[in-house]
């Protein structure tokens, strides 16, 4: 799990996505929990972006005839 | 666990200079090699000066300030290079690939197309990725690797030691298990010797008659480039 992390982070670094010193810094703490055998947290960098809204979004509630539903 | 390691290098058949440079030091865990780049003057300047940098290091405590120092010596001449480079008016460059142990796991370092290859449970794996143009074409699905090797773009490399003032080093980690190998290579060898050879001469060989059948067999092939092997050998306590 690690193993992949570490270089996932190392990517993300080259690609300038994280600066330098939370590139060294989240490098450590990945490296350092895989010599301790502790899973590992992605750096959140590497997590998956959270589904946003954008402003012109909205919430409408269809009427149940155009869902299908009988009345 | 402790290991054992052995390595050899050739000229080969072509070129005049030897452009490789190996760095052995199992007594502090730290294992490179770097391939000065062919069509740059003073390639084997730029390796040297990798090795000789990484050579000078001791032993840290644990493998994540290793794998630190190991960066920032390599940084360090990568810097180097570019002033050079600048007062020589030509660009001096190296790849590098370093395998660096401590405890249970190991991290490796490297930029261009020198390669570590694991052998373990009868199987060779290639654990680093090459930063090449070949290599990108396959990525993206526009080249087989089969087709990779007699690709006339396959000596471009995308990453190298004294090619840009940012340099990124790929890195990545792994655990190791008793009897585990790993072979450290210069381009040179994978340009001739497939991974089924490798896998064969590893089963079959010790390390030093190992280092020797991949020289050999490099040579006997036609060695148009330096080819340099650095082979490591996991051993239990």
């Amino acid at each position: 799990m690690s193993k992949s992390l570490v270089r996932a982070l190392a990517q993300a670094y080259a690609e300038q996505r994280i600066d330098r010193r939370t590139y060294i810094r989240e490098r450590r703490r990945l490296i350092d929990e895989a010599v301790a055998g502790i899973e590992s947290r992605p750096p959140r960098v590497l997590e998956p972006a959270a589904p946003t809204l954008s402003p012109t979004d909205v919430t409408v509630e269809l009427p149940r005839a155009a869902r299908g539903e009988s009345p | 666990m402790h290991w054992q390691s052995v390595s050899a290098t050739h000229v080969g058949l072509v070129r005049r200079v030897n452009e490789d440079s190996i760095l052995d030091r199992p007594d502090i865990g730290v294992w490179a090699i770097a391939d000065g780049m062919g069509g740059h003057s003073a390639g084997d300047l730029a390796s040297q000066m990798l090795t000789e940098a990484l050579g000078r290091m001791r032993a840290p405590p644990d493998l994540s300030t290793l794998v630190d120092f190991t960066e920032h010596n390599i940084l360090a001449v990568n810097d180097r290079l570019i002033d050079l480079a600048r007062f020589r008016h030509q660009v001096i460059g190296s790849t590098i690939v370093t395998l660096l142990v401590n405890g249970g796991h190991c991290a490796f370092l490297w930029a261009g197309d020198s390669r570590l290859y694991r052998f373990r449970d009868d199987a060779l794996a290639q654990l680093t990725t090459d930063h090449s143009q070949v290599e990108q074409y396959v990525q993206q699905g526009l080249l087989s690797r089969e087709d990779a090797q007699m690709h006339p773009d396959n000596n471009l490399i995308t990453r190298a030691v004294g090619a840009t003032e940012a340099l990124f080093l790929d890195c990545d980690i792994t655990d190791l298990v008793p009897g585990d190998r790993f072979l450290l290579s210069s381009d040179g060898l994978d340009k001739h010797v497939s991974m089924s050879d490798i896998a064969d001469g590893l089963r079959r060989l010790e390390l030093p008659r190992c280092a020797r059948h991949l020289i050999n067999l490099t040579l006997e092939r036609g060695a148009a480039d330096n080819v340099s092997v650095c082979l490591v050998e996991i051993v239990a306590d």
